[in-house]
């Protein structure tokens, strides 16, 4: 029976090429996205298996209770906990803590690279599978193991031990190994692992119950699991006693984690960084589902519309005997083999994403291949029994004594109504999509492009090490060369902390600090509301004068831009400075956040980049080579390190690879709505055949055929575009206020995106109607 | 008795009138009969062929056939019923575009949860009683209208029915293709088949043992030929 399903269906495939091709096509572009998605639920679920002792490794947990009854769950835990464990309890064999760190920057000198850090205790590599190539786990304070890929960036060589890194803040780090090559797909990743020593070194924090890090525990091989438990609930009673004696708010509560369910994350734990929460990954198969929907609107959509032509098929196969949950199946195993047709056209099509558009946080491969396309086919049968149930039990409604009698008339079969919306539908997504993703891509590239905030136009960076000023007066005499300035880091990267109070006795606020020269302050045009730029200098002391933003004195509460200059404030907590000027709120980090108050000083110690600013568009190979023939001459052991500052910016902000993967998703959305207008519009003029042929007999001339053939769709795409540009704005509107600074939603835009796809819809419909109007009369009453 | 009809009204609600389609028609037929109805365009003909059939309600009076009370069974049923017992021609031959010649007759089978061997031979056996082993794989598009007719009879036929019910099955066909048909439903008939046929034609009217004239709904006369 299945078997004669499955043949009738392959058949009807082969008969209704232009319907089929929509349907695999519309199913088998949106497809490859929910399998996408499909293959990060499954590595969630592969995240951490590979550690030796999966089966008594455990994670520490903290929920934190507040005392008016809130209760926050951490993944972090404070880092006396194991420590205790390793000490008092025999059933543990290690436990050893590790705490995650952000934003590192380490500098060969040559290249500054980002780096993922955590640092690490010995026993880590005992308790973890992760394992060294060559070298030895970092111990002593400033030491460090890095992975093969970064001691290649870094030293062209996975030979690194020995090496030494620098880290603006810590100094010096030497590379005492190079870890094996490790699966991506752990919460524990990162490029180098320090020694836990260099963070005791540094630390500050010596509150004992504070959240640091995370604390792992490995138990005894026969130890009964039952006895973490009770050694977690002794250890935090200590810890909250210890706590209530200074006198703290909060109540800690530890407990145990398997490694292996650590991700996918259903409690949504804070500071459970690398761990994909389940709300991500749903939302994420969220909008494959979205999509899925769309195609699968196709489907019901032509199956709808066909449903004329299969109703003697109905009717003849309930004469023979047929029941109707018979027929269900039989048009739910058509919507199957389509839907599996898809699968195979889906999954080369992902082949094709992962070559053209890798983007690099999604997971492109899995472990168990075989999970892998059970869960593929299983999905593929369940779109297909989605999409083919409406169908379906309209099909099989059908009266054999009516059908077959031919007494049914195209309009008994209703369902215009549903029809429509579906197509409606289609379109007011399809262009939300479309219009989401143009404001985030205007977004971004007022990002990496923008001049407004600061200028980056014409600016190149020089990094310095020591004394820059023989560099700088040499370098002053290249004809191109318009002005330097001087930074302790540019604009648009990490900024410093400082604190500034407006005196001694007021509370102090965080403010972002750098140091800079009047020559910087040109050159990136800040405007200034007030008072003037710093002091000209070329001296070696800090200067007491500072230019600030408006934030600042909203701040610290100094009154307008006017009374503010003069003023003194107290910089972090020892040097009182006079505020020289007041520049407009601007930009400097992070487009989603509003602006920090800032303090720009001229500081020559913290001096590290020269901000050059050429006359005019100059040649970035040519200058960097002339840069390069004078910088040898102070600095013959040391590369040059110079950016333009404009691609810099330009290759940070702007998402390229993202932006080519979500432009994807938008066209696919589109064709698939179009795919869909198409096949109606397709199905309609040839229902309507015979109406055209009569009415050109009678004399009606292409125009007007093509006017009423189009008529309807017309209106159902004015209906869609009401729709779908106001919720369209309103969504653009309700993205774009997440950030801070923006070019707002372009309305603009907009307008002329909706306009491409509505001539496009029009295009189709017209294309359609054209060429039924256009055929000979005669031929198709013959037909008939 | 195969079939009996007691009464049987059924109607329309027209704005607000009933218009009937059937009126009080009484009907036995007995197993191995050949019957025929005809009467003019609207009379009732296909409706009372699709009541018989099962196809069709009715809204008063009793159907009872092979002593189960139809107008009582519930659709599950009916359908049960007449899937084992009768067999249905048209006169457009309702043949399944997409389905060979060999799976068209082999269809009613699949419903009817018959084994893959035994289907197999029962269809070989239709082909062959048809003189149409050689068409077997074609599609219906690619017959003319007495071998799809053919076809269709051997469908009807291929459930081993006790009663076929054809619906003008030489309408649409020439009239020596025709002919060949009326002998066909003769010879079943001999075999012990009973049918029902409606007609059009005089001429095939007389192939039968007895004529049912209907006019409006309602049974004008019977003649034994």
């Amino acid at each position: 029976m299945i078997r004669n399903y499955f043949k009738v269906a392959w058949r009807n495939l082969w008969k209704n090429e232009l319907f089929s091709i929509i349907n695999i096509l519309g199913l088998g572009l949106s497809i490859p996205f929910a399998l996408l998605s499909l293959m990060q639920v499954q590595s969630a679920y592969e995240y951490d298996n590979f550690h030796p002792y999966p089966d008594r490794t455990y994670r520490i947990i903290s929920d934190v209770k507040d005392n008016v009854g809130g209760k926050i769950k951490y993944a972090l835990s404070p880092q006396t906990v194991a420590e205790q464990l390793q000490q008092d309890y025999p059933a543990v064999e290690k436990a050893t803590y590790v705490v995650r760190d952000f934003g590192w920057e380490l500098n060969n000198r040559i290249k500054t690279l980002n780096v993922n850090t955590i640092y690490i205790e010995p026993a880590f590599f005992d308790v973890f599978g992760f394992k060294l190539a060559s070298g030895t786990s970092p111990v002593e304070p400033n030491s460090l193991v890095l992975t093969e890929e970064k001691a290649l960036a870094f030293f062209g060589t996975t030979e690194a031990v020995g090496q030494v890194l620098t880290h603006s803040d810590y100094g010096d780090l030497t590379v005492t190994g190079v870890l094996k090559p490790y699966k991506r797909n752990t919460h524990l990743r990162s490029d180098v692992m320090v020694s836990m020593a260099t963070y005791k070194k540094f630390s500050k924090d010596t509150v004992l119950t504070s959240l640091k890090g995370f604390t792992y525990v490995l138990l005894k091989p026969n130890a009964n699991k039952a006895n973490l438990d009770v050694a977690l609930t002794t250890v935090a009673a200590k810890l909250n006693m210890h706590a209530v004696a200074g006198a703290a708010k909060e109540q800690l509560a530890f407990r145990k984690q398997a490694i292996t369910s650590i991700a996918p994350d259903f409690e949504d734990l804070r500071g459970n960084s690398y761990v994909d929460s389940m709300l991500d990954l749903s939302v994420n198969f969220g909008f494959a589902l979205a999509l899925l929907l769309l195609a699968g609107f196709n489907y019901v959509n032509l199956t709808l519309a066909r449903s004329l032509s299969r109703a003697k098929e109905v009717g003849v196969r309930k004469v023979a005997g047929a029941l109707r949950y018979q027929l269900v199946g039989q048009f739910i195993c058509e919507a199957v083999l389509v839907a599996m047709l898809s699968l195979v056209l889906g999954y080369i099509v992902l082949k094709l994403m992962e070559q053209f558009s890798y983007v690099n946080w999604f997971t492109w491969d899995v472990d168990n291949h075989y999970v892998l396309w059970g869960t593929f086919i299983i999905f593929s049968i369940f779109i297909g029994v989605l999409a083919g149930f409406i169908p379906a039990r309209i099909l099989s409604r059908f009266q054999p004594a009516k059908v077959l009698k031919g007494t049914i008339a195209p309009s008994t079969f209703g369902r215009m109504g549903l029809r429509n919306s579906l197509v409606v539908i289609q379109f007011v997504a399809s262009s939300c999509f479309i219009f989401v993703m143009a404001t985030f891509y205007n977004q971004f590239r007022y990002m990496a492009t923008d001049n407004d905030n600061f200028n980056r136009k014409h600016i190149y960076n020089v990094s310095v090490k020591g004394d820059y000023r023989l560099l700088q007066q040499e370098l002053t005499a290249n004809k191109n060369i318009e002005q330097i300035g001087l930074v302790s880091t540019p604009f648009g990267g990490t900024t410093a902390q400082a604190t500034v109070k407006k005196n001694k006795q007021e509370q102090y606020a965080e403010a972002s600090y750098y140091a800079a020269d009047a020559g910087f302050i040109n050159n990136m045009k800040l405007q200034f509301v007030a008072g003037n730029n710093l002091p000209a200098s070329t001296g070696d002391s800090v200067s007491n004068f500072v230019v600030v933003n408006e934030q600042l004195l909203a701040t610290l509460g100094l009154g307008t831009a006017q009374e503010a200059v003069g003023k003194t404030i107290l910089l972090n907590n020892d040097r009182e400075v006079m505020i020289n000027g007041v520049v407009k709120n601007f930009c400097y980090y992070i487009y989603q956040f509003a602006s920090n108050p800032l303090v720009l000083q001229y500081n020559p110690e913290q001096f590290h980049v020269l901000s050059i600013q050429t006359k005019t568009e100059v040649d970035d190979a040519v200058f960097k080579s002339e840069i390069a023939a004078v910088w040898k001459k102070y600095h013959p052991h040391e590369e040059l390190a110079f950016s333009n500052y404009q691609k810099e910016m330009y290759d940070r902000y702007f998402p390229g690879r993202d932006m080519k993967f979500m432009g994807m998703f938008c066209l696919v959305v589109l064709i698939i709505a179009l795919m869909g207008l198409l096949g109606i519009v397709t199905y309609h003029t040839e229902k309507r055949v015979k109406e055209i042929g009569i009415r050109k007999v009678m004399g009606a001339s292409v125009p007007v055929i093509v006017k009423e053939l189009s008529k309807s769709f017309v209106k159902l795409i004015i209906i869609a575009a009401g729709i779908g540009l106001p919720v369209g704005y309103a969504i653009c509107y309700f993205f774009i206020s997440l950030f801070a600074y923006s070019p707002g939603v372009n309305l603009l835009l907009l307008c002329t995106l909706f306009c491409c796809i509505f001539s496009i819809a029009l295009i189709t419909i017209a294309y359609k109607s054209i060429y039924a109007a256009i055929a000979n009369p005669v031929k198709r009453l013959r037909t008939e | 008795m195969l079939l009996e009809l007691k009464n049987i009204f059924k109607w329309v609600t027209v704005g607000g009138n009933r218009v009937f389609l059937l009126k009080d028609v009484n009907l036995q037929v007995q197993e191995g009969e050949f019957i025929s109805i005809m009467g003019p365009s609207g009379s009732g003909k296909s409706t009372m062929l699709n009541v018989i059939g099962m196809l069709d309600g009715f809204d008063e009076g009793e159907y009872n056939f092979l002593h189960e009370s139809v107008h009582k069974l519930k659709e599950k049923q009916r359908a049960q019923l007449y899937k084992q017992y009768i067999g249905f021609v048209f006169q457009q031959y309702h043949l399944i575009d997409e389905l060979t010649v060999y799976e068209n007759i082999e269809t009613p089978l699949l419903y009817q949860d018959v084994k893959s061997s035994e289907r197999k031979a029962m269809v070989a056996d239709m082909l062959d009683r048809f003189n149409i082993v050689g068409k077997k794989d074609l599609f219906p598009a690619q017959l003319s209208g007495g071998q799809q007719q053919l076809v269709g009879i051997a469908r009807a036929l291929i459930a081993k029915p006790k009663l076929i019910l054809a619906d003008e099955p030489t309408g649409n066909l020439n009239s020596k293709q025709g002919e060949e048909i009326m002998d066909l439903f003769t010879q079943l008939n001999k075999e012990g088949v009973t049918i029902i046929q409606v007609t059009h034609s005089e001429k095939n009217a007389a192939y039968a043992g007895r004529t049912i004239h209907l006019l409006d709904g309602r049974i004008e006369q019977q003649v034994t030929n």
